[in-house]
């Protein structure tokens, strides 16, 4: 079996929210980490090795997640250190959880099973624009609110939360706080968040899947979901996944050097109102977010469409996105997180997802605005749809 | 492996046979209830023969893909040809559906037998096409 390495050169990839290309110093990483081949938990010295590099990568995501290494739990992905922070926190207790409609189905599903535990769980709503309103989560928090869960930017719509001022007002009712960063990690400063807990995942700001990482603020504790060798401090059991672990240190390191360029995130939102102006000369076309968003990722409704066709076209020119998100790919439902902004279900089922990253240029925005616009107008044709307005 | 045969590719990139008739003398609906996918056809049919058609048709890519592919099968064939077409032989001329995908071959072959039905009785008022899903 043949695995292309790095991708085909003429592809364009706009589906950076799903998972993001391995980054070059996270392949370099894993490369000189199949050499490191000692447990970390062994004491000798091919041990010591490994357990020095362990060390060193948790620094380096402890730097991006702006908290002390200690306070860095690394996990099998995002989802696992959602479930750590909710089940973990849950555990042997009930009291209420507060959290949103719009947030990945890892806490949402999380947030039923902890129901059917006997949590109490509120689901508050977002307005349409795709944001939460602070005033709606403190409308919600009660005396026995254990723990509020919201995102830092939303997977579908790119909208990026008040969850600063969702911490302060949760902390001074006296619950705890989770955001869940696996949208913002790399893209966004996530190190001054002041939220107890804080998930990302690696491979959504170039390191490898499988491996994420739970920022797990003192002097909380919670509950592991693994048992076993006590690693991570008790935490997650299981010998760590060194591979992983390196290179999402190395893609943290990388990323952490270019959080503060303001060329980097000038040059992102650049290229969304290069993407969305090219995308709205075809007429019945809708944004749905508004700002703040994390410039990346555009979620956009064509009217008259069916999303997963124009996915399909899309791709047939090597042109990669998505159909809201990719967890949603391939189910008939539509996007649970557009419902809840109220959008419709006809225009959710013509909603795509595109989600530029590191490396994307102008060009390529171009190449995609031009194939989605011949596209959207030869599938209008094709079904006959009149649309008003395109140009 | 590709999600689709180059032939459904090729037809759902570059559809044959687009529109409405407008000297049709048949028209021919279907529309799938659970899935949303809608296939129109209008045809001239002179002398028991398909002398144009085209398609309209709203759904995933496999159903633009098979509407289309089934102009080409019938345009200056007989009409008699679409009654004997059935999902086993459109699938066959896609070049093969996923079993996903093999719903729009009923679709298709369910078109093309109320294309020849409707001729017979003289039923050239099938319902339009509608875009909501």
């Amino acid at each position: 079996m043949t695995i292309p390495f790095p991708a085909p050169p003429d592809l364009i990839y706009l589906d950076h929210a799903a998972t993001a290309p391995l980054c070059e110093a996270a392949a370099s990483a894993i490369r000189d980490g199949l050499r490191l081949y000692g447990n970390p938990s062994s004491r000798h010295d091919a041990g010591q090795s490994a357990h020095d590099a362990l060390v060193a990568a948790r620094g380096q995501v402890a730097v991006l997640l702006g908290c002390a290494p200690e306070e860095v739990v690394f996990t099998g992905g995002g989802s696992e250190a959602i479930n750590l922070a909710l089940q973990g926190t849950f555990a042997g207790r009930r009291g209420h959880l507060v959290t949103t409609a719009i947030e990945h189905s890892a806490v949402l599903e999380c947030a039923a099973a902890l129901s059917r535990r006997g949590v109490d769980v509120t689901v508050v709503g977002p307005e349409p624009s795709g944001h939460v309103d602070p005033a709606r989560i403190a409308a919600a928090l009660r005396p026995d609110t254990v723990l509020v869960s919201v995102m830092h930017a939303n997977n579908e719509t790119g909208a990026v939360q008040p969850v600063e001022e969702i911490t302060g007002l949760a902390h001074a009712a006296g619950a705890l706080v989770h955001v869940d960063a696996v949208q913002t990690a790399g893209k966004l400063p996530v190190a001054g968040l002041g939220a107890d807990l804080v998930s990302v995942s690696a491979h959504k700001f170039g390191g490898p899947k499988g491996i994420g990482a739970l920022r797990l603020s003192e002097p909380h504790t919670l509950e592991p979901l693994i048992h076993g060798g006590g690693q991570e401090s008790g935490r997650r059991a299981g010998t760590e996944n060194m591979l992983g672990i390196l290179g999402m240190a190395a893609a943290a390191a990388y990323a952490t050097e270019h959080l503060d360029n303001d060329l980097t995130r000038a040059a992102a939102r650049r290229l969304r109102k290069r993407l969305v102006d090219g995308l709205s000369v075809v007429g019945g076309v809708r944004v749905n977010a508004d700002d703040p968003v994390v410039p990346e990722t555009v979620s956009v409704s064509f009217d008259g469409i069916r999303a997963d066709t124009l996915a399909d076209v899309l791709d047939a020119q090597g042109i990669c996105v998505s159909t809201g998100s990719a967890c949603h790919a391939g189910q008939d439902s539509p996007s649970h997180v557009l419902t809840a902004m109220g959008v419709s279900v006809e225009q959710a089922k013509a909603t795509v997802r595109l989600s530029f990253g590191h490396g994307t240029t102008a060009a390529d925005i171009d190449a995609a605005v031009a194939a989605t616009v011949a596209a959207v107008d030869r599938l209008r044709r094709v079904s006959g749809t009149a649309v008003s307005g395109a140009s | 492996m590709p999600r689709f045969s180059p032939t459904v590719v090729d037809h759902f990139t570059n559809p044959r046979n687009i529109g409405q008739l407008a000297s049709a003398n048949v028209r021919a609906f279907v529309g799938n209830p659970v899935c949303g996918d809608q296939i129109l056809l209008t045809a001239h049919v002179s002398d028991g023969i398909v002398a144009d058609l085209r398609f309209q048709a709203f759904g995933c890519s496999a159903s633009l893909a098979v509407a289309s592919l089934l102009t080409t099968v019938l345009m200056g064939e007989s009409v008699n040809l679409a009654g004997t077409l059935d999902a086993d032989r459109i699938e066959e001329l896609t070049g093969g559906l996923a079993p996903d995908q093999r719903h729009v071959a009923a679709l298709a072959a369910d078109v093309a037998h109320r294309l020849v039905a409707n001729f017979r009785s003289g039923v050239s008022d099938d319902d339009p096409i509608s875009c909501a899903s």
